[in-house]
């Protein structure tokens, strides 16, 4: 096991090099400079130099990633041409709001999707499976941003009430004031997500009910409740903990409209000002964050595999 | 969506927002305009706008409360020399200016640091400065003592010095030389030849002064987080991302001359929570979230004040959107085509389609900048509209009855002005006599093209200009910004286009220098502009019941007083 993980570790670090070069040198080949976005319509070409000076944007593309990504390895995430402050203390900051985003919204997705999942696949094709299923359909087909949108507007119509805007309330100063800000942005962005989780839950464990050793298990005498929960369901979760892995970087990405739309100062919010603003430093390092998530986030999904499965050993 | 290449379209940042505001590219604070609305004078000297149907109740005026506003954008720094996007509608709530005039209101004066100041000639200003004007308690250590002339010059030397600096084409370019008095009441400026927009320049936001012991070295860097000022109000926190508190300055130097002297400000503080998306400002306004909110256009507007009693603040915007042709590429170096497309373009369309009305034609001067610009009469014999005779034109100039042409634009705009504008334009360049090749760019792609003149001709998205000064250098050889970039103007054909342009700059002498303007404007028609404005609409802001005595008609001004105040 300890081969197999120190292998996936040595691949995360070659796909972690490729993203950083692909996302360094696409930054620089997609047309607007940064320097004009900065200074606007009055710059002067001193103004404009000076802008790039300051940004290394004079020096070559290699030595311009080299000066970057020897800061990342060293500590010095670098310095955001748009606000001048340092890029690492600004995604600490905001890293709380999407974690705590993240979190509620994979336990939502979990909470909601899989029991869902259960109670369609164990009484299928009765109404409660129909409703299900039909809600599925539903949460896949709508999109988050809209769906988000009228989240916050319909209540603000009706009852003049809004979700707290505009400013993060921490868990630890307002845990219910946190929770009703909260909720309603993960609640948005799980129904997708507990809707596709919904349903390979369903079809998995569909499957598995099919197989000899349920039948074993029921002829063993153990009651309905035992044979699915703890010989289907556990079965059954192999693909859907291989989905639930995935899902954090489409997550990742749905939290970038969702923190918008909910005035939630997170790290999706920020790495779309650093886009529109063609901010370099923080755009690669929020890049390379993201992908540092997802490598390791596909490493735990393999290693709870053999959990879920003692069949199942790396070598 | 913050601070970018919008944003910072000099001067003009502090009131765009209000119509770039929700614009993927785009960015102006809402916050700036939020507060840009929020003012009114007492001590100002200030006549109400014809253009505002604000109805604000007469109440004594109260203190106390906490003002909430909104911002798309976040605040970079509160140094306010380099500082973009929601900051600067903020420098004059935290420093001050030497003195400010409305782009709106040509008698709307706001003196703040100097009580006055006098010109023994065209080319020298000689200010009085203000006693008392003492800066706030801060956590910079800068001690709590009146500014004096002596600031000034170190905060117009650092501008000066830092070719990045947001003021640096006014100061860097303008300023010949600065001088304090032995007792520093008394600052002189000196440009080097006489500047007709200097009293629109003196007074930006970015032009703000710092106490000299906040321009320190070891201050400096400082100012990322915090501030150092004399103005009304004193930065009390920042959050990144999220909020900044200001709190009233409790050492403010101003009162309320028509309220028993009253001390000024009237509000505790200001909370501005950074809220990037368009539909989620105006929820949190209507869940009372904020005290404010400006409207797309006056149907949101309307929509909004249906079962509320808002007060509406409707108010001329220095914003258009403007066709600009590239000289020196064909079709567009011949004076006929230019002409062509100015005779194709129907302004009225734009003001009933796109603004429902509430907007006017604009000439080369946008009409907000007043006597400037010329009457609508002498606009209908300059720019007519008239289809038949572009077609004529463009048969004069090619023999054909059509002309090919290749237009850009950014095609990723948010702005929904943008959006309506698009489809009216190309059916009125077709009417016209145009063949269109339409060239939609991604914004990115259009500005670098926009920058680099690598375009034939482009429908620009709405820029904004406090004054009229960058209207003109878009028909100057060098192009706005003096350095090659965005645009080639007719000047580039005829000299003595630019020749004009330079020489009206030097008109410090307001009847002069509005007929050097006018026949300016009648020169560049006579050749063919090559940049046409099209229209300038209303803005229309909202503001909650509570917030009182909401100024009229001063537009970016406004950010400079503080004589508004919270009923509840």
């Amino acid at each position: 096991m300890q081969t197999f993980i120190l292998r996936r570790l040595l691949i995360g670090v070659v796909i972690l090099f490729v993203l950083s070069v692909a996302v360094f040198y696409l930054n620089r080949v997609v047309p607007g400079d940064p320097a004009i976005r900065i200074c606007g319509l009055n710059c002067t070409s001193d103004q404009i130099k000076a802008i790039h000076h300051d940004m290394g944007l004079d020096k070559s593309y290699p030595a311009q990633y080299w000066d970057w990504i020897s800061g990342v390895l060293t500590g010095d995430l670098g310095t955001s041409s748009v606000n001048h402050k340092d890029v690492a203390p600004q995604i600490w900051h905001r890293a709380p709001v999407t974690l705590e985003l993240m979190v509620l919204t994979l336990v939502l997705t979990i909470v909601v999707g899989i029991p869902f999942g259960m109670i369609s696949a164990v009484w299928r094709n009765s109404p409660a499976d129909y409703f299900v299923r039909s809600t599925a359909v539903f949460g896949l087909a709508v999109p988050s941003f809209w769906l988000a949108t009228l989240v916050l507007i319909l209540p603000v119509t009706w009852w003049g009430y809004a979700p707290t805007l505009g400013r993060a309330i921490p868990l630890t100063e307002d845990p219910l004031g946190n929770l009703k800000q909260y909720l309603p942005a993960a609640a948005v962005l799980a129904l997708g997500s507990a809707a596709g989780i919904m349903r390979l839950t369903r079809s998995s464990l569909l499957e598995v009910m099919r197989q000899d050793y349920m039948r074993t298990a029921r002829a063993k005498g153990l009651r309905e409740r035992a044979v699915v929960v703890r010989h289907g369901l556990k079965n059954s979760l192999i693909p859907v903990i291989t989905v639930l892995g995935l899902q954090v970087s489409t997550l990742l990405g749905g939290a970038i409209i969702i923190e918008r739309i909910f005035a939630l100062p997170g790290e999706g919010l920020f790495t779309l000002d650093a886009l529109i603003n063609k901010d370099f430093d923080v755009v690669q390092t929020m890049t390379l964050y993201a992908g540092v998530a997802v490598v390791f986030m596909n490493l735990a999904v393999d290693v709870c595999y053999a959990w879920l499965d003692p069949r199942i050993r790396y070598s | 969506m913050a601070g970018s290449y919008w944003d910072k379209v000099t001067e003009a940042r502090v009131s765009r927002r209000r119509v770039l505001q929700g614009a993927g590219v785009a960015g102006v604070a809402a916050g700036a305009v939020v507060v840009v609305g929020c003012g009114g004078g007492s001590s100002e000297k200030k006549t109400p706008s014809a253009g505002s149907t604000a109805s604000t109740t007469k109440v004594t005026p109260k203190s106390g409360g906490r003002y909430a506003v909104g911002s798309t954008a976040d605040f970079d720094t509160f140094d306010p020399y380099i500082g973009i996007a929601a900051s600067v509608g903020y420098f004059p709530r935290l420093y001050n200016v030497l003195v400010n005039f409305s782009a709106l209101d040509p008698k709307f004066r706001f003196d703040d640091l100097s009580t006055k100041f006098e010109q023994p000639d065209p080319q020298t200003y000689i200010f009085a400065i203000r006693d008392g004007v003492k800066v706030s308690p801060n956590q910079l250590g800068v001690p709590e003592r009146a500014l004096d002339a002596s600031d000034i010059v170190t905060s117009y030397e650092r501008i000066k010095t830092l070719p990045q600096s947001n003021a640096y084409g006014f100061i860097g370019k303008w300023m010949e030389s600065q001088t304090a008095s032995a007792d520093n009441k008394t600052y002189t400026f000196k440009t080097p030849k006489p500047y007709a927009y200097f009293s629109n320049r003196i007074g930006s936001p970015i032009n703000t002064i710092v106490p000299k012991e906040a321009l320190t070295d070891a201050n400096i860097s400082k100012l990322k987080q915090q501030a150092a000022g004399a103005g009304p109000f004193t930065l009390g926190g920042y959050t990144e991302g999220q909020f900044a508190t200001l709190n009233r300055n409790p050492n403010y130097y101003r009162k309320d001359d028509t309220n028993n002297n009253a001390q000024l400000p009237y509000a505790d503080g200001i909370d501005v929570k950074i809220i990037t998306d368009q539909a989620t400002l105006r929820t949190a306004f209507q869940s009372e979230q904020l005290d404010t909110y400006s409207t797309t256009n006056v149907d949101e507007s309307n929509q909004l004040q249906q079962g509320h009693s808002y007060t509406l603040v409707r108010d001329p915007v220095n914003t258009f959107i403007a066709f600009t042709m590239n000289v020196t590429k064909k079709p567009w170096d011949d004076d006929r085509i230019r002409m062509a497309a100015s005779a194709a373009i129907n302004r009225q369309e734009y003001i009933d389609r796109v603004y429902k009305g509430e907007a006017k034609a604009n000439g080369l001067v946008h009409w907000p900048q007043g006597d400037l610009a010329l009457s609508p009469d002498e606009l209908n014999q300059l720019q007519p509209f008239d289809p038949k005779k572009s077609r004529e034109l463009i048969k004069a100039a090619t023999g054909q009855d059509t002309v090919d042409v290749k237009i850009m634009w950014p095609a990723d705009s948010d702005i929904e002005q943008h959006k309506l504008h698009l489809p009216i334009f190309l059916e009125q360049m077709k009417a016209g006599g145009f063949n269109v090749t339409q060239d939609p760019q991604a914004f990115g792609t259009w500005l670098d093209n926009y920058t680099n003149l690598k375009y034939d001709a482009s429908l620009a998205l709405n820029q904004v200009y406090e004054y009229a000064e960058f209207s003109m250098d878009f028909q100057h050889s060098e192009g706005p910004a003096r350095n090659n970039i965005y645009t080639v103007g007719v000047g580039k054909l005829y000299p003595e286009i630019d020749a004009k342009i330079d020489e009206v700059k030097t008109l410090t002498n307001h009847e002069e220098f509005v007929k050097g303007m006018h026949d300016l404007q009648k020169l560049i028609y006579s050749k063919g502009p090559s940049f046409l404005p099209l229209v300038s609409p209303y803005s229309f802001t909202l503001f909650q019941p509570r917030v009182k005595n909401v100024p009229e008609g001063i537009g970016a001004s406004g950010l400079y007083v503080t004589t508004w105040f919270l009923a509840s």
